[in-house]
């Protein structure tokens, strides 16, 4: 072994050697905060696909029971073709009613001999302009017990929510990322400290700042890399629990929480991205301590 | 080569360890620094190493003003500064030949011919067969050796030896004044501090004594003609 490897003998630190398990805790924690950023853009876009483009007309009974023979939908029809952002819409048929309440009733409606009111599905043009609210005034112009539920208005909840997480996720990985820089930081100066006698003779043989920063970087630069591996390889197989758990549920709620091509590259750039930010930290706290000796 | 204008250190406000010290070492001079213990030898040697700075006066060294210098340079310029220090400075962690091997790497050298003239400078001092032995398992006479071996593997422009013959044998302490002679002969300006007087007397070179903070230099003429009368 060359005296290059070993000039500076940092991997007897105590502070060191704990720097690249530290490291992987973090990059662990960066993965599964990455990994629930992408997951609930994921689910939220999925809620937004299945059910923000709809919405519900309910006829109540009352009024069919009164009138006695099916209600007239031709203005209401007229009303949608006329409406901007409404792409379609279909009146469900009893035994399609019956279907979707048989879960909650545990028989069918019609054995029951319930009266339902009628269902229109409205579907949404994506990505256009609608005025769920003023539709909803309209649609009451004509029929004035229709309840208009828009699914949208009731998804934006969903979707603060997933932004909210979204958002804790980027603040946890800012956050991490400081810290490792701060814990870097930190191990950076207590090894110049602890090794200050070695550095100094170095210095008086001739040895310039960057020549002791190259091997504080070279030692960062592998426990970065060790760190952000170990790391990397915890948050994956975190990552595959949760999404093989995604596997077996209902997947207009929950997707299958796979990843694409991009957001697997990023996940796999964590351990050269923590092995690049304690190697930049570290040379620079270097180099900067000791252009304050004297 | 070395050139100290009234120079004074002192260590942060204590008292004065040199005082308007004043002398000039030629390129290629051979010089030994004698003095009482506590005369301030190892402090003068520091100066020169470039380990301290003089809290007054001027220093120059190989012609450049050194409190003039940036960091960089001061690296420059002690690259060629060679030092056998009183407490050798190996580093335990390192083996004999990993020690002598820093200072070529620190400037760049090639390692394979780096490594076969520290191995061929370390079977000079007598420690050919320790070449793998640590510090911890050396006694403190091949401590030193493997220091001096340090400090010369690069022929350095200046050799600087504080005490380089305090912990070994009359006849190798003559050998390594041969080799810093040699060193001379070739070309090295070579300052030692010694409190050895019969060196001083059996090695015929001018001597920087130092006495009373200060130091004046005796010519070889008349160190010969006051041998023994030295403290």
């Amino acid at each position: 072994m060359t005296a290059s490897r070993r000039g500076i003998p940092l991997e007897k630190d105590i502070s060191s050697r704990l720097f690249p398990w530290l490291l992987a805790v973090m990059v662990y924690l960066v993965g599964l905060a990455i990994f629930s950023a992408f997951a609930m853009a994921k689910i939220s876009g999925q809620w937004n696909d299945s059910l923000g483009a709809h919405l519900t007309i309910q006829l109540p009974p009352a009024a069919l029971a009164e009138e006695s023979q099916p209600h007239d939908l031709a203005p209401l029809a007229a009303l949608m073709e006329a409406t901007p952002g409404i792409s379609g819409f279909r009146v469900l048929a009893r035994e399609e009613l019956d279907r979707l309440l048989e879960p909650w009733l545990e028989e069918s409606a019609s054995s029951l001999n319930l009266s339902l009111p009628d269902l229109v599905a409205v579907t949404l043009e994506p990505g256009a302009a609608f005025d769920g609210p003023a539709f909803s005034r309209e649609v009451q112009n004509i029929l004035p017990d229709a309840i208009v539920t828009d699914h949208k208005a009731g998804l934006e909840g969903l979707a603060d929510l997933a932004n909210s997480v979204r958002l804790i996720s980027t603040g946890v990985i800012v956050l991490v990322a400081l810290s490792a820089t701060l814990m870097a930081v930190l191990t950076t100066k207590m090894g110049l400290a602890a090794h200050a006698p070695v550095i100094e003779l170095l210095h008086l043989m001739g040895a310039e700042d960057r020549f002791v920063a190259a091997q504080f970087q070279r030692h960062a630069l592998i426990g970065g890399l060790m760190g952000g591996l170990i790391g990397l390889a915890l948050s994956l197989s975190t990552i595959a629990v949760i999404a093989r758990a995604t596997f077996g549920l209902d997947h207009t709620l929950v997707p299958n929480l796979t990843l694409t091509a991009p957001q697997w590259a990023l996940l796999f750039t964590l351990p050269l991205a923590s092995a690049a930010i304690t190697t930049v930290t570290v040379r620079l706290t270097v180099l900067r301590s000791l252009a304050r000796m004297p | 080569m070395i050139k100290f204008q009234d120079v004074t250190l002192r260590y942060a406000a204590g008292p004065e360890v040199l005082k308007t010290v004043t002398f000039e070492f030629n390129p290629g001079s051979f010089h030994f620094v004698f003095g009482p213990s506590g005369a301030g030898k190892s402090s003068l040697l520091k100066l020169m190493y470039l380990a301290h700075t003089a809290s007054e006066g001027r220093i120059s060294l190989f012609g450049q003003d050194v409190s003039a210098l940036s960091r960089d340079e001061r690296a420059r310029l002690r690259r060629k500064i060679g030092v056998v220090f009183q407490d050798f400075r190996l580093l335990d962690h390192l083996t004999a030949l990993e020690n002598v091997l820093i200072p070529q790497e620190i400037s760049g050298q090639d390692m394979t011919s780096a490594r076969d003239e520290a191995s061929e400078l370390l079977s000079w001092v007598g420690l050919g067969d320790q070449l793998d032995a640590y510090p911890a398992t050396l006694s403190g006479g091949q401590q030193q050796r493997v220091a001096i071996a340090r400090a010369v593997v690069g022929r350095p422009s200046l050799l600087i030896a504080d005490e380089p013959t305090g912990n070994v044998d009359d006849n190798l302490a003559i050998r390594l004044i041969y080799l810093f002679e040699e060193l001379n002969r070739l070309g090295t300006t070579v300052v030692i501090a010694t409190h050895n007087k019969a060196f001083i007397e059996r090695f015929r070179h001018p001597v920087l004594r130092l006495a009373q903070k200060t130091a004046e230099i005796e010519p070889v003429q008349e160190k010969v003609a006051n041998a023994g009368g030295l403290p």
